[in-house]
C-alpha cells in the first residue's frame, strides 16, 4: 500500500525531527555550556538572578561567538581583557529596560561593567549563596 | 648631554577615561597642538613641556587604549605609535603610563604589556586624590617594585600634582642621554592569546593583591545614583529628560549669542560696503564671503553648547549609561549602544558626529554610524525649516494647546530620526550583514567633571569648526559667489542678476530634472548653493529672489516666498531638507574617515533618493489633498 506524503507533512516516524530539548531555553548553546561544568549549581551569568553574588568558574566561548560573528577565542579574550576570569567574583545589579538586557555586573565588589545577555552566557559562574547586601 | 637639538619623545599612553588628557594639560598648559595621524583622522596631539633640570620633551597624547592589541582606529594608533610602527612618526623613547589611582587591574595590565615593548616606561598613578579619599590604600613604593618600573602618583587637575613626574621624567631622560646605544627603533610585541592573557591577569591579580587595599564597597554615592539612572523604568525616562533639557537649553541659550554673531557680521557687511567702492570686490566680500562664512558661524554656539552638554555628561559618566540603556533599543536596527554619542552629537552638526563613530571597535557597526549620522537633524537645516514654516505653515494652535509651526517643527525631527532608523534597518540587511559586535563596556564611578578639561574640548571644537568655516566653506562661498555674478546681466536686464549667470543656467539645465517634485529653478539655484553648507540656501534665496536675507530681512523672504511658491512646493522642500543630500563637508568628512569613495557615494546616493522620493510623494500629495 502506498502511503501519500502531503507535501510539507512528513509521516510521522519517518521524517520527524527529534524533539529539541533544549528550545525552551533562552538561548542556544546555553545548555551543553551550562552543564559541561561539574558542580550542580552551576549556571550562567546570563541566567544569574540579580543581585546574587557568584564566582566565576570557566569561559566557554563558544556559546556566543555564532551570534557575534568573532571568533570564539576573540570572544573569550575581550571578555578576559574586561576582567572576567576565572575566581572573580560577579553580582549583577541592573539589566537595562524592561527586556532586561543588557545587564551591569559589579565584578569583584568593585567595578562595574555592562554586557549583552549573549556574551554573559559564555561565563559560568557558581553562586556562592545568599543575595549579598 | 645629547644633541640639544633631538628633543626626546614622551607618550602618554593609558585607558580611555583615566585623566590621561587632563593631564596632558596640566603637563604641556596651551603648548600643544592637534592634528591627524597620516591616514587616519585620530587626533594627534603632541605638547611641549619643560621639565625642572630644564630640557625640552615632545609629549604625545596617544588615543586611550585597554591593551596593545589594537581593535579600534584609535587603538590602533596607539599601537603603531607605542611600537614604532607608524609610518611618519618618531617612536616615543620613554612611555608614560597613565594609571587611574581607583581603577588599576586593567591599567596594570596595559604597563606590563608595555614594558615589554623593552621602552622604559614610567607609571603616573593619576586621581591619586580620590582613590585616596574612597579608602583604596596603594603602596607606591611595592608596586613600584613588583612592576619595575618608577610609580609616581600625580593630581593631574593641579600643576603642583605633576612636579613629581616631571622630576621622573628629568630622572628617565637623563638615563636615556647617558646610553650611547639608545636609538628610537620598532620595538617587539607579540599579540598574546586568551592563555596569555589570563597569565598576565593573574600576574596583575598578584600584584595588585601584594600592594593594594581596596575598601569594601564601591563609592556609596555612584551606587546610589545607578539605582536611579539605570533603573529599568526610571532610567529610559531620566535619559529622555536629560536629552529634552540639553536640547531645550542648545535653542533657547544659543538665541541671544546668535543674535550677537548675526548682528556682527551685518555690521561687518554695512562697514565694507561703506569702506570699499561698489564693484566685484565689494561685491564679493559683502555677498559672497561674510554672508556665506556669516550663515555657518552663526552656528556656534548651538555647537558649543551641545558639546558643553556631551563634555560634562560623558565627564560626569553618565554618556556610559546612556549607551547601557540604549542598547537594546538601538540594536534592534543593528546599531551598537555606543553610536548612541555620534548619533547625539549629529545634531548639531554630522561632521563631529561622523568623527566621534571613532568609539565604536567594528568598522561594520561604525560605518553604519556614520551612514545615518546625517540624518539626524544638524543645526544647519535649522534655517531653513525656520524659513519656510514662518512662511507656509500659519501660526496657530492645535487640538488647544500646541503651537501647529512647533509641530510641524518636531515633525521634521522625528522624520529625520524614523527615516534613520529604517535605513539602519535596511542596510544592516543589505550592505552591512554582519551580526553585532559584543557590547563590553565599563561603567565608571561618577565623578565630577574637570573644568580644564571642558575648557579645552570646547575649544578645540570650536578651532575645528571655525577652521572649516574659515577654509572649506570660505573657498566654497568665492567660487558659487563667482558662478552666481558672472556672466554680469546685460544692459536693461530686467529679471535678478543671478538668472544670467552661471548658476542660473545650471539652474535652468537641472530644473526639468526636478520639476516632478514642483522645484523651479529658482530653488534649483539655491540647492546648487547649498552644497557648500545647507544653510547657505537661505541667503542663496535671498539673492535668487533678490532680497537682502543676511541683513536680517528673513521676515521680508519670508513673505516673498509665501507670495511666490504654492503650498505644496514649500512642503516638498522641507521634505527634501529632511534628507539635504548636498553637504559637501559631510561627504567629505566620510571620505576621510571612510578611505574610500564608495561610502560617500552611498551616503550621497540613498540620501538623493530619499530625498527625491519623499519630495515627489509629499509634493503630489500635498497637491491632492490642497486641490492646487
Amino acid at each position: 500500500m502506498i502511503v501519500r506524503k502531503l507535501p510539507g507533512t512528513p509521516a510521522v516516524g519517518e521524517h520527524a525531527e527529534p524533539m529539541d530539548l533544549t528550545a525552551t531555553l533562552p538561548f542556544p548553546g546555553e545548555a551543553e555550556a551550562a552543564t559541561r561544568g561539574r558542580p550542580e549549581n552551576r549556571t550562567t551569568l546570563a541566567r544569574l538572578p540579580k543581585y546574587l553574588a557568584a564566582q566565576i568558574s570557566a569561559i566557554v566561548a563558544e556559546a556566543s561567538a555564532r551570534e557575534s560573528g568573532l571568533p570564539p577565542e576573540e570572544v573569550e579574550r575581550r571578555l578576559v581583557e574586561m576582567g572576567f576570569v576565572e575566581g572573580a567574583m560577579v553580582r549583577i545589579e541592573h539589566a537595562a529596560g524592561l527586556a532586561g538586557d543588557p545587564i551591569a555586573v559589579r565584578l569583584d565588589g568593585r567595578r562595574l561593567v555592562a554586557l549583552r545577555r549573549r556574551e554573559a552566557r559564555c561565563i559560568l559562574v557558581e553562586p556562592v549563596g545568599g543575595t549579598a547586601e | 648631554m645629547s644633541d640639544p637639538n633631538v628633543r626626546l619623545r614622551v607618550a602618554l599612553v593609558g585607558n580611555p577615561n583615566s585623566g590621561k588628557t587632563a593631564l596632558f594639560n596640566a603637563l604641556t598648559g596651551s603648548r600643544q597642538r592637534v592634528a591627524n595621524y597620516a591616514g587616519v583622522t585620530v587626533d594627534r596631539k603632541l605638547g611641549m613641556l619643560r621639565t625642572p633640570q630644564g630640557r625640552e620633551l615632545e609629549l604625545v597624547d596617544l588615543p586611550g587604549t585597554y591593551s596593545l592589541r589594537g581593535r579600534s582606529p584609535d587603538e590602533i594608533v596607539a599601537r603603531d605609535v607605542i611600537l614604532g610602527r607608524a609610518e611618519h612618526e618618531t617612536p616615543p623613547d620613554l612611555l608614560v603610563c597613565v594609571a587611574d589611582a581607583t581603577s588599576l587591574r586593567l591599567v596594570l595590565r596595559l604597563a606590563l604589556e608595555l614594558r615589554r615593548t623593552g621602552r622604559p616606561v614610567i607609571l603616573a598613578l593619576n586621581m591619586m586624590d580620590i582613590a585616596r579619599r574612597r579608602g583604596v590604600d596603594i603602596d607606591v613604593e611595592a608596586l613600584s617594585a613588583e612592576l619595575g618600573v618608577p610609580v609616581i602618583p600625580t593630581v593631574s587637575l593641579r600643576r603642583a600634582g605633576t612636579r613629581a613626574l616631571l622630576e621622573a621624567l628629568d630622572h628617565g631622560a637623563a638615563r636615556i642621554e647617558a646610553n650611547p646605544r639608545h636609538t628610537r627603533t620598532a620595538a617587539t610585541w607579540r599579540e598574546p592569546d586568551a592563555a596569555g592573557l589570563r597569565a598576565l591577569d593573574n600576574a596583575v591579580q598578584a600584584i595588585i593583591s601584594r600592594t593594594v587595599r581596596h575598601p569594601g564597597r564601591p563609592a556609596g554615592f555612584t551606587q546610589w545614583l545607578d539605582r536611579l539612572v539605570l533603573h529599568p523604568v526610571l532610567g529610559p525616562v531620566i535619559l529622555l529628560a536629560v536629552l529634552f533639557f540639553v536640547f531645550q537649553a542648545v535653542f533657547s541659550w544659543a538665541e541671544v549669542p546668535m543674535d550677537l554673531i548675526a548682528a556682527g557680521f551685518s555690521w561687518l557687511q554695512h562697514a565694507i560696503t561703506m569702506v570699499v567702492p561698489a564693484g566685484p570686490l565689494r561685491s564679493l566680500l559683502v555677498n559672497g564671503l561674510i554672508s556665506g562664512v556669516g550663515a555657518v558661524v552663526v552656528f556656534l554656539p548651538q555647537i558649543l553648547i551641545l558639546f558643553l552638554f556631551i563634555i560634562l555628561l560623558e565627564d560626569f559618566g553618565y554618556m556610559a549609561r546612556a549607551a547601557f540603556l540604549m542598547d537594546r533599543t538601538m540594536g534592534r536596527v543593528g546599531l551598537h549602544g555606543r553610536a548612541f554619542i555620534p548619533l547625539l552629537s549629529s545634531f548639531a552638526c554630522a561632521i563631529p558626529g561622523i568623527m566621534a563613530a571613532r568609539v565604536i571597535g567594528n568598522p561594520r557597526d561604525r560605518l553604519l554610524t556614520t551612514l545615518i549620522a546625517p540624518l539626524m537633524t544638524c543645526s544647519a537645516r535649522i534655517p531653513v525649516y525656520t524659513l519656510l514654516i514662518a512662511a507656509f505653515v500659519p501660526r496657530r494652535s492645535v487640538w488647544g494647546m500646541i503651537n501647529l509651526q512647533g509641530l510641524v517643527m518636531f515633525g521634521l525631527y522625528l522624520a529625520g530620526i524614523v527615516s534613520a532608523v529604517g535605513v539602519a534597518w535596511l542596510l544592516k540587511r543589505t550592505l552591512l550583514r554582519g551580526s553585532l559586535e559584543p557590547l563590553l563596556l565599563e561603567l565608571p564611578d561618577y565623578k565630577l567633571p574637570g573644568l580644564r578639561n571642558l575648557y579645552h574640548g570646547l575649544v578645540l571644537r570650536a578651532g575645528f569648526f571655525l577652521r572649516r568655516a574659515g577654509t572649506i566653506i570660505a573657498s566654497a562661498m568665492i567660487v558659487l559667489w563667482f558662478l552666481s555674478s558672472y556672466p554680469a546681466p546685460p544692459a536693461g536686464a530686467t529679471g535678478p542678476a543671478i538668472d544670467y549667470s552661471f548658476a542660473g543656467m545650471l539652474g535652468h539645465v537641472l530644473q526639468p530634472a526636478l520639476a516632478p517634485v514642483g522645484f523651479n529653478w529658482e530653488i534649483v539655484v539655491a540647492l546648487v548653493t547649498g552644497l557648500a553648507a545647507r544653510e547657505v540656501m537661505v541667503a542663496a534665496l535671498g539673492t535668487v529672489y533678490a532680497v537682502d536675507a543676511a541683513t536680517g530681512a528673513t521676515h521680508g523672504l519670508a513673505a516673498t516666498l509665501a507670495a511666490q511658491w504654492t503650498l505644496p512646493v514649500a512642503l516638498a522642500l522641507l521634505a527634501w531638507y529632511v534628507f539635504a543630500p548636498q553637504c559637501m563637508s559631510t561627504l567629505a568628512v566620510t571620505q576621510r574617515e571612510t578611505n574610500s569613495w564608495r561610502w560617500p557615494a552611498v551616503m550621497a546616493g540613498y540620501m538623493l533618493v530619499l530625498a527625491y522620493v519623499a519630495a515627489f510623494g509629499t509634493f503630489h500629495l500635498a497637491r491632492l489633498v490642497t486641490g492646487v
